[in-house]
């Protein structure tokens, strides 16, 4: 194979001990170099586990939403808010194509990768996670 | 001098997607302390810093703001007809850290994927179906491009998800995957298309992928056509799906802050939309003439931020911001811990050390916030006439000779005034520099104190330890209570290989009033991976610090475990009001 061109990246990436161009074999940057320690691994391990406790979701309806006969539901709290989302259109009935808003403290719209157990941490109130919920967007 | 006239000179270098630029005129960010990036630059026309403390403040946020990552994006063989133009290879295109995929899209999809695909697969095109996977690993719309960046490099998958056929490198076709030699082709560092050719000679020889994890840049993604995951990606890639998540960010973040959403639902509607035209248009003014009324007003870090006075120019080689910080004791030789961190962006050497004398006396502590602390905490026994530049002093006046020495007293103070609607503003206050001067005279009296202060000032690119002048007294801030008044810190943090995200409410400041370190955070959540620093009384020879077996990323840099999280949260934040962290095992 022909020997490349170095553009100045290229040149300094070598320098670091980045890529070379045309070798195809990607040199670990110099962050790389050693693999982390068991106890290391062994730590994350433990914080990989998720969160199995249970939360308590209060429902309230906004508007025209249509208020259900139990408002409060557990779930478990290593869920992401994306199972709320889903469990309260299953229980409204609601076809996918239906609009569904969802709030938390009448406030904001969480991330759909946030879960219940962090919602609930951070904005929890009296013991359960107030999520609201309309058919049209209310704020925002 | 006003804060705001450095600004009208500054543009981030490299604020758009190349399209009509010849290099990539960004500058990777590598997470290793020591490592700047050579890079021809663009000239820049930055006015030389004025070593005022809410213009270093402000310069780093610019900084962090114009950071921007280099991306090769192709598409992958499985999802090409039979008519499509495979020896198109991919699109090179730079990205700032702080946009999101879904605004790449458009220029992704004219300049590579209209190119290759022929017109009636083009046109039958969904959108919806796209997404981007970075080794086998689809990436989220609503994670900023940094984010996704740091997280994804620096903790891969151990085991990717192999959504297509395999590779379709080796076969004796003339497609070349990026993989092989991403590099190999110097025109490919043009922003556009390659219609590479391969060589007359036979396609290249097998080689190995490169191995996961490697923050090579460009970043290689792939732009896939369809079957997306949705439920690893979570939303759609429109980009008003773009725009209402990151509203819905920044309520988020608000209502950690502050307990509410008053602050963001109380902006008038043009200036909520500002917020997201600053980040769809990179435009830093734009966003931040709003952003400020949403951030607590942190105490200027410095008036003792030895801002350098060195210009900015274009086409150094190296580029390396310092960000170290010095801590000294009274009457005693510096006992100076100066941890640093270069940011590599493409702008010239730029120290800013910042300097840190914690004020405690007695009462100074409720709601004291310093935001570089001094890892020594024996050494908060300072003499009350030791203000630190980066404390909020507090307890107005509260038996705290400290604040008091700085003479020109507190009222004036800094922190910038409020604006109309109540809210305080961000720094940026022009005001300070002239109650600095007056500070100054009052306290020269304790200069005697400062020579370690003072070494932080310099106007040299060093980080510390050498004389400055002392007119950059530290200026005795206004009193506050916490940071500015703010209840949590919107901070989310990222471990490695798919552990749950954390996010919980994290205080800015402990309840005596000490400002929290990430060291104190994360030895806090995290025990088992950040063993609780020893105790700086013992004798350092008895008990060898642990090792420290993971370290954190924010912006794509690591920081010292020193720096506190309320000025993080201030500074190094994404748009959406959120710090991030990304903790990598080492």
């Amino acid at each position: 194979m022909a020997a490349p061109l170095v553009t100045p990246t290229q040149e300094l990436d070598q320098q670091l001990g980045g890529p070379t161009p045309g070798s195809g074999t990607i040199h670990h940057g110099s962050t790389q170099a050693t693999s982390p320690s068991q106890a290391a691994l062994t730590a994350l391990e433990h914080y990989k586990k998720k969160d199995s406790s249970k939360v308590v979701v209060r429902f309230k309806a906004i508007g025209n939403a249509p208020i259900m006969k139990n408002n409060y539901f557990r779930i478990t709290a290593f869920n992401r808010f994306q199972a709320v989302i889903q469990f309260l259109r299953k229980e409204l009935n609601w076809k996918p194509s239906d609009a569904l808003f969802l709030y938390i403290n009448a406030s904001f719209s969480p991330a759909p990768d946030d879960t219940v157990g962090n919602l609930f941490k951070c904005f929890g109130t009296e013991g359960h996670l107030i999520v609201n919920y309309s058919t049209t967007a209310a704020w925002g | 001098m006003s804060s705001s006239s450095p600004t009208s000179h500054w543009r981030p270098a490299s604020s758009s997607s190349s399209s009509s630029s010849g290099l990539p005129s960004s500058t990777p960010m590598t997470p290793a302390p020591s490592i700047s990036n050579v890079h021809a630059n663009s000239p820049s026309s930055y006015a030389p810093l004025t070593p005022t403390p809410s213009a270093s403040i402000q310069q780093i946020r610019r900084l962090i703001w114009s950071g921007t990552l280099p991306i090769s994006v192709s598409l992958d063989a499985s999802d090409l007809g039979k008519n499509s133009d495979r020896s198109i290879q991919s699109y090179l295109i730079t990205a700032p850290r702080i946009s999101y995929l879904p605004l790449l899209l458009q220029e992704i999809k004219s300049n590579l994927v209209q190119l290759v695909l022929d017109e009636p697969s083009y046109a039958s095109l969904n959108e919806k179906e796209l997404w981007f996977e970075y080794d086998g690993v689809p990436l989220r719309w609503h994670w900023p491009i940094g984010l996704l960046y740091d997280y994804h490099t620096c903790n891969p998958a151990p085991s990717s998800v192999k959504l297509e056929k395999p590779h379709p490198t080796f076969a004796s076709r003339n497609l070349r995957d990026p993989f092989l030699s991403p590099n190999s082709n110097p025109s490919s560092f043009l922003s556009r298309p390659t219609n590479h050719h391969p060589p007359a000679t036979s396609p290249p020889p097998f080689v190995n992928p490169p191995l996961p994890g490697s923050r090579a840049l460009p970043w290689n993604i792939k732009l896939r056509l369809r079957s997306p995951p949705t439920e690893r990606i979570h939303s759609n890639p429109g980009i008003e799906s773009c725009r209402a998540s990151f509203m819905s960010m920044v309520k988020e973040a608000d209502f950690v802050r502050w307990g509410s959403t008053k602050r963001v639902v109380n902006l008038r509607r043009q200036e909520q939309d500002s917020l997201w035209e600053g980040v769809l248009r990179h435009d830093f003014e734009t966003y931040w003439s709003v952003a400020q009324k949403l951030l607590p007003s942190t105490p200027p870090p410095n008036e003792s931020i030895p801002t350098t006075t060195t210009p900015w120019s274009g086409g150094s080689g190296v580029q390396a911001y310092s960000l170290g910080s010095v801590g000294s004791t009274i009457g005693g030789g510096p006992s100076s811990r100066a941890p640093s961190i270069n940011l590599s962006f493409d702008t010239t050497p730029v120290s800013i050390s910042t300097s840190t004398l914690r004020a405690s006396s007695g009462g100074v502590t409720a709601g004291s916030s310093s935001l570089m602390n001094q890892p020594n905490e024996s050494q908060t026994s300072l003499a009350a006439s030791f203000t630190s530049s980066l404390m909020g002093l507090t307890g107005g006046g509260g038996g705290n000779g400290s604040s008091n020495s700085s003479g020109s007293g507190n009222g004036n103070l800094m922190a910038g005034g409020t604006d109309p609607t109540g809210i305080p503003n961000l720094i940026s206050n022009p005001t300070t520099s002239t109650t600095g001067t007056n500070a100054t005279g009052s306290i020269s009296s304790s200069t005697n104190h400062h020579p370690n202060s003072t070494s932080s000032k310099s106007n040299t690119p060093s980080p510390c330890q050498s004389p400055a002048p002392p007119e950059s007294q530290p200026i005795p801030q206004t009193p506050h209570q916490g940071v500015g008044g703010m209840r949590n810190v919107p901070i989310r943090i990222h471990l490695p290989e798919n552990a749950p995200v954390f996010q919980e409410p994290v205080q800015p400041t402990s309840e005596e009033g000490r400002p929290i370190t990430l060291s104190h955070l994360l030895s806090n959540l995290f025990p088992l991976l950040f063993p609780t620093p020893t105790n700086e009384r013992q004798d350092p020879q008895s008990t060898p610090p642990p090792e420290p077996t993971t370290k954190v990323i924010v912006q794509g840099i690591q920081i010292p475990l020193e720096a506190e999280i309320a000025w993080l949260g201030n500074v190094f934040n994404f748009p959406d009001g959120w710090l991030v962290l990304v903790l990598v095992l080492t």
